[in-house]
């Protein structure tokens, strides 16, 4: 809440989460759609990432298949950034002068979406707690205008404020833990994801949706396409967990959405210039 | 008066590996294009932090030299009458707005000529500086770089400010929306920093508590680790990369330590290793030769509280090896024999196959090389190439983040700890031996000759993919393998005949031989013995051949002769003599030996040339060298006494086809007429 509210005094429009299954919270379209152009943009919005290869079946203390990002994204992207980024935390409570505060190189790369960025993990007494990313790149198109993104990573964040050795021992109120309502199913979408997903069905659903993205690019309709898209890759994330795939198919997937995607940002960028 | 100079460019944190290449770059560039300018400089200092790239010179000149040009006009015997300024020289004074009394007279082409200098004045250097600065920071170049802002600039990390003093002075520019100023960021946490003059900077920069010198950070940081160990009564394993890598990663460095969960120190060493430095960046303990629970970790603000940071570094760092200790047991669940499987369906290469392929060509190749290897146990051996790879089917290799590059070793702990053989588990370990320039070579007869395999099959592999790398390209690491080789076979002497090898490798992918991986091979062991410092003309007088190792033995030998000064001046003798005859006979006849000298020098050669091919069949190639010493007394005793160049056509013949026959001899060992 504080973090909204933060962000919300420095100009972002609070977004809503993507309904879908998503890797990360730049999948939104709020991200996607919005970096192009030259047009200031500022959202922030709390994602639902989720990441089958992560899942340890509940086991480790900060490692989860589907956890929460709070996102913000600036365009362009300003001077005082990582300022502002220190206040946001400072904001949450967390005193930066008491703590060991990091910029870590990690230059970020989304194959499928064709997309890159210079930044860093931030460090927070060596915990990773944010991505912090000034998009080069986005569906394959040099950027214009460069946007910062910056991704907290909330498990974790509430773990350090709460003191906390474990995510699943972070008090989601004042008598729930989080381990209360997701270590079960932590443990099976785990469960899931590494032993019971149908990969008959899921090879199955990739060939559909990607059929349909192509002739939803085709109608020039690429919202709806863009859909398809994150469907096709949340389902190479499963099937890659689920080790169905030879590191050659694997490629090939990749590279098939990101045609895709760079289908999408071609229409995109069009209609932008219109 | 000279002025001290100062220039701090303050980014957001450039990573550790960019900045020593960058501050390099930055200094030669400042420093040459000012020379280039004509302005002196005194001594010049850099620093850097991860926010800060600083160049400090002293004694800068306030003025760029002036310049003298000097202009000739008419001939003296024009230009002057009765002594006089005559029209012509007055027409040229005057087209240089200067006075007839400005005139000298030089010499030009043997002529004498009027001429005036003219002085250019040398600019102010603030002024030079404030225009060639901005081109000067966008030139400095880094592995990658970014835009961040309208003006499109690239740099490694956005500028944010700029400090640039010339004495007391702001030189004023504006780069990437930054205009130059007098003001620099200190840590996070606290206010600007005014900088009033140049030779202030490392001062205010430490009361601040900035060290702005990287050696004395990195002083700094071993200083205080070898307290905070001493107090815990352990001992730190240093480890100078990482050392250097911390060191450019901190700005205001605290050591802290901290321990993991000792339940951990189970898991393979390796794995712990990579753990703690191959992400976090913390080194490691050490009790009593034993390794210990407690690591160190560097943090970034002297107002810390240890306790709050090293409880965050502990509870990260045990996350970590949770989650080697989750790709462990899911891996042990598979027998790495049984992983064999697996390996048919990942491909090694699109053009290549699986690695299933490769390690059926490693197995029949390296047992192919036991031929010429002793001491090899061939089951051994047979069982280390076919597990060899099956570790890239791994959870921990796979997605094991920072365990991923473990490969080799992953597979060897597995291997040990499913009963394989210890011999076989080290051969497994060392297969990828030496990964870089100074890393170790594999130590068991097994794992040098299923790394030595495993790199003639890369090679090959990558020649056929995309053939012989350039200088600049070698996306296959090439050059990389063959180095490998080139140190295997020469440090551990494996005398091997490499043509063999690889033309069965080449068999084992059903492809066609070709001769340019045994030529890229030679090219890289002749730049290994030039890096030894072993002469050019040494290394290049060696015939090539296929087994390297004979190769080096020879130049050692030529090298170990010390004074073969006879050697030399003999073939060089004898090569002026043949070069350019045709149709010489190999074979001497010995009915047209007339001379003594000639028959002495006949029986000399014969003799010699059993024992040198002895010597050669025995590598004693510095017995062959003492040999060919022998000979030269009796040549030049020939060439004394003797004219070649006879008369008689038959005895010219025979007299040439004896030189000829001498010079084979020498050119079994080498080509001596070449070296200096």
């Amino acid at each position: 809440m504080s973090l909204e509210k933060f962000w919300d005094k420095q100009g972002c429009f609070m977004g809503v989460p993507y309904p879908g299954d998503v890797g990360a919270g730049t999948f939104n379209p709020l991200t996607i759609f919005y970096v192009f152009g030259k047009q200031p943009f500022k959202v922030a919005y709390i994602e639902t990432s989720k990441r089958p290869k992560d899942g340890r079946y509940g086991d480790n203390p900060n490692r989860l298949q589907s956890f929460f990002q709070y996102q913000v994204i600036i365009k362009p992207s300003p001077s005082n950034i990582q300022k502002l980024y220190i206040s946001s935390l400072m904001n949450l409570g967390i005193d930066v002068k008491f703590h060991d505060i990091r910029f870590v190189e990690d230059d970020w790369e989304q194959e499928t979406l064709g997309a890159y960025g210079l930044g860093w993990e931030v460090w927070l007494d060596g915990m990773e707690i944010t991505q912090f990313t000034y998009f080069q790149k986005m569906t394959g198109v040099e950027l214009e205008i460069i946007p910062v993104e910056i991704t907290y990573g909330l498990e974790r964040i509430c773990m350090l404020l709460q003191g906390k050795d474990s995510i699943y021992d972070i008090d989601w109120s004042s008598d729930v833990k989080y381990g209360d309502i997701f270590k079960e199913r932590e443990y099976q979408f785990s469960k899931f994801n590494f032993e019971e997903a149908n990969i008959d069905i899921f090879r199955m659903d990739f060939n559909r949706y990607e059929n349909e993205a192509k002739r939803l690019i085709g109608l020039n309709l690429y919202y709806p396409a863009y859909d398809y898209c994150i469907k096709c890759s949340h389902i190479l994330n499963i099937l890659d967990t689920r080790r169905a795939l030879s590191p050659d198919e694997r490629k090939n997937l990749i590279s098939r959405i990101r045609k895709l995607c760079e289908e999408v940002g071609k229409r995109l960028t069009k209609k932008k210039d219109e | 008066m000279n002025k001290n100079f100062l220039l701090e460019i303050g980014t957001e944190e450039i990573p550790a590996p960019y900045l020593e290449p960058a501050i390099n770059s930055l200094t030669r560039l400042l420093s040459n294009c000012l020379r280039d300018n004509l302005i002196h400089l005194g001594n010049i200092k850099s620093f850097y932090t991860p926010r800060r790239l600083s160049v400090f010179i002293e004694e800068v000149s306030p003025k760029a030299e002036d310049i003298v040009n000097m202009i000739t006009g008419p001939p003296k015997e024009v230009s002057f009458k009765d002594g006089n300024p005559a029209p012509p020289l007055i027409g040229f004074v005057r087209a240089h707005n200067m006075q007839p009394t400005d005139v000298k007279v030089i010499q030009k082409g043997g002529k004498e000529v009027i001429a005036i200098e003219k002085i250019e004045k040398g600019c102010n250097t603030r002024e030079i500086l404030e225009n060639i600065i901005p081109s000067i920071i966008k030139s400095i170049e880094f592995p990658r770089s970014m835009r961040w802002e309208s003006t499109r600039v690239r740099f490694a990390r956005p500028i944010r400010w700029i400090i640039c003093l010339f004495g007391k002075h702001i030189v004023r520019f504006k780069i990437a929306g930054v205009i130059s100023d007098r003001i620099s960021m200190g840590l996070r946490s606290e206010k600007c920093i005014t900088i009033d003059k140049p030779s202030n900077y490392e001062n205010i920069m430490e009361s601040r508590r900035i060290i702005p010198d990287p050696s004395k950070r990195m002083k700094e940081i071993e200083r205080q680790i070898k307290v905070a160990v001493k107090k815990h009564n352990i001992e730190w394993l240093i480890d100078n990369e990482l050392l250097k890598e911390v060191t450019n990663m901190v700005e205001s460095p605290i050591a802290v330590i901290g321990q993991f969960d000792k339940s951990y120190l189970s898991l393979p060493q390796d794995i712990i290793r990579a753990a703690l430095k191959g992400h976090q960046r913390y080194f490691w303990t050490q009790k009593a030769g034993k390794e210990t629970n407690y690591f160190i970790s560097v943090a970034n603000n002297p107002d810390g509280d240890k306790d709050i940071i090293r409880k965050g570094n502990e509870r990260v760092l045990n996350a970590r090896l949770e989650d080697a200790e989750f790709y462990l047991q899911e891996d042990m669940k598979l027998l790495l024999s049984k992983r064999l499987e697996d390996l048919k369906k990942m491909l090694y290469d699109i053009k290549l196959g699986t690695l299933y392929d490769k390690t059926r060509r490693l197995t029949q190749l390296s047992l192919f090389c036991t031929s010429w290897i002793s001491g090899v146990d061939s089951k051994t051996l047979k069982r280390a190439a076919l597990l060899s790879k099956t570790d890239l089917t791994t959870n921990m290799i796979k997605d094991g983040k920072e365990f991923t590059k473990l490969e080799g070793i992953i597979g060897a702990e597995y291997a040990s700890r499913q009963g394989e053989d210890n011999k076989v588990v080290n051969a497994i370990r060392e297969q990828y031996l030496p990964k870089y320039p100074d890393d170790c070579l594999p130590h068991t007869n097994e794992g040098i000759l299923l790394s030595l395999a495993d790199k003639i099959d890369s090679l090959v592999g990558g020649y056929l993919v995309s053939g012989i790398p350039s200088s600049s390209k070698d996306p296959r690491a090439m050059k990389r393998n063959a180095n490998g080789i080139v140190r295997i076979i020469i440090e551990k002497s494996i005398s091997i005949p490499l043509h063999e090898v690889i033309r069965k490798d080449f068999k084992l992918y059903n492809r066609k031989y070709s001769s340019n991986i045994i030529n890229f091979v030679i090219q890289r062991y002749k730049q290994y013995m030039l890096d030894k410092g072993v002469k050019n003309d040494v290394v290049m007088a060696v015939h090539e051949t296929d087994n390297i190792l004979i190769m080096k033995m020879i130049a050692d030998a030529i090298v170990g002769a010390g004074d073969i000064q006879e050697i030399i001046f003999a073939a060089k003798r004898i090569n002026n003599i043949l070069k350019g005859i045709d149709g010489i006979k190999p074979k001497v006849n010995e009915e047209y030996l007339v001379e003594t000298e000639e028959k002495k020098l006949y029986s000399e050669i014969i003799k010699t040339e059993v024992l040198l091919d002895k010597s050669i069949s025995k590598k004693r190639f510095s017995d062959s060298i003492t040999l060919l010493l022998g000979l030269t007394s009796y040549i030049n005793k020939l060439f004394d006494a003797v004219l070649i160049m006879s008369p008689d056509k038959h005895i010219k013949a025979n007299r040439l086809s004896l030189l000829y026959h001498t010079s084979s001899l020498f050119e079994r060992i080498a080509d001596f007429k070449n070296l200096h």
